[in-house]
């Protein structure tokens, strides 16, 4: 019995031993990166990189999972009628920024309304109107990807994104 | 779910048969603080459950339990207000007692580890896992009579998901309540 006892309490002082040095190497981390555009017409671009992102240093070798990502915009429209807004990602690429929209892209969101107005479009909202999660994930998890957006309104005056952030938050252990 | 609540019932009622002398089964409440472990998204909450204690040996207990837990709204992050809920974290298993036996009054200490299902889920961020996990921890009953204790416990658990693994850390504290054993 006592050597019942004993082995137990080693399982136990093990078990805990592991639980405690499990919480020191593995976490989940919140990045929130300040997003801007280059506009021209309808069409908005941006190439997202968080990479350079303190928190995404500390642990982009050893990312488990993406648990969430999205964003927060505050738009001002002064156009007469609402404005439609869609959102697409790809992957990252370099070089001159394009012009439309590429076909290997994914739309992550759909015909979203702003009205007349200031709009602020809060990280939750973003959660409920995002599609296509698993794509926008997949490229997060790379700290690098391709934005694009087009609105029916008119860009830079009657139709301003005044700021927006994406929020990605990560699972990652070592 | 089915097949393990099968399990405990058998194992519920050979103990019991086994040893109708003393109090060899008995039932408990608790409830607690549920403190995350390096999330970033998540603030401290409750947890609250139930349990059983059987008597395994003269030194060891299972425990099988049930717990429903909710973390708290996280902070502002970087000037972001999230506004989301904090995840729910559901569980049921069961833990394996050393000392803390009933039937006797005073300090009766215990360290204890065990496995359960975890479910973490977040409605807001559509998170949603459920893995079989790990928990473990030390703490101390009060016998107040033979058939009941105080019981206070810490615990920590680690909910294993996709990859990697959420941890937390339970304060809790409860009343456990013996049946039978000639008291």
């Amino acid at each position: 019995m006592l050597r019942q006892k004993s082995f137990l309490r080693l399982l136990a002082g093990l078990a805990i031993v592991s639980i405690v040095a499990g919480c020191i190497v593995s976490g989940t981390f919140v990045i929130v990166a300040d997003f801007d555009f280059t506009a021209s017409g309808d069409f908005y671009f941006h190439r997202v990189d968080i990479t350079d992102d303190a928190t995404w240093q500390d642990h982009k070798d050893d990312i488990d999972f993406i648990d969430a990502v999205g964003a927060e915009f505050y738009i001002t429209s002064t156009e007469g009628t609402d404005v439609t807004f869609n959102v697409y990602v790809d992957d990252y690429t370099t070089g001159p920024d394009p012009i439309t929209v590429p076909t290997s892209a994914s739309k992550i969101i759909t015909d979203f309304t702003v009205p007349n107005g200031t709009t602020k479009i809060t990280y939750k909202q973003s959660l409920s109107i995002l599609t296509n999660l698993e794509r926008l994930k997949t490229l997060a998890k790379k700290g690098m990807f391709d934005y694009y957006a087009t609105t029916t309104g008119t860009v830079g005056s009657t139709f301003v994104i005044d700021s927006a952030k994406i929020i990605v938050t990560i699972s990652a252990s070592k | 779910m089915r097949k393990t609540l099968l399990v405990l019932g058998v194992l519920f009622l050979t103990v019991s048969m086994s040893h109708a002398e003393a109090p060899k089964f008995g039932v408990g409440g608790f409830g607690g603080i549920n403190i995350p472990i390096v999330q970033d998204d998540q603030k401290s909450g409750t947890v609250f459950g139930l349990k059983g204690r059987l008597v395994v040996t003269s030194f060891l207990v299972a425990e099988p339990h049930v717990s429903f837990g909710k973390w708290g709204d996280p902070d502002p992050i970087d000037g972001v207000n999230l506004e989301i809920a904090g995840s729910k974290i559901t569980s049921f298993g069961i833990d394996a007692t050393l000392g803390g036996m009933p039937g006797k009054k005073g300090l009766k200490p215990f360290a204890f580890v065990g496995f359960a299902s975890y479910k973490v889920k977040n409605d807001d961020t559509a998170y949603d896992e459920s893995k079989l996990g790990i928990a473990g921890g030390f703490g101390f009953l009060i016998g107040v009579s033979p058939l009941l204790d105080i019981d206070i416990r810490g615990k920590a658990v680690i909910a294993p998901q996709e990859e990697g693994s959420k941890k937390a850390v339970w304060i809790l504290g409860g009343l456990n309540y013996y049946f039978g054993g000639g008291y």
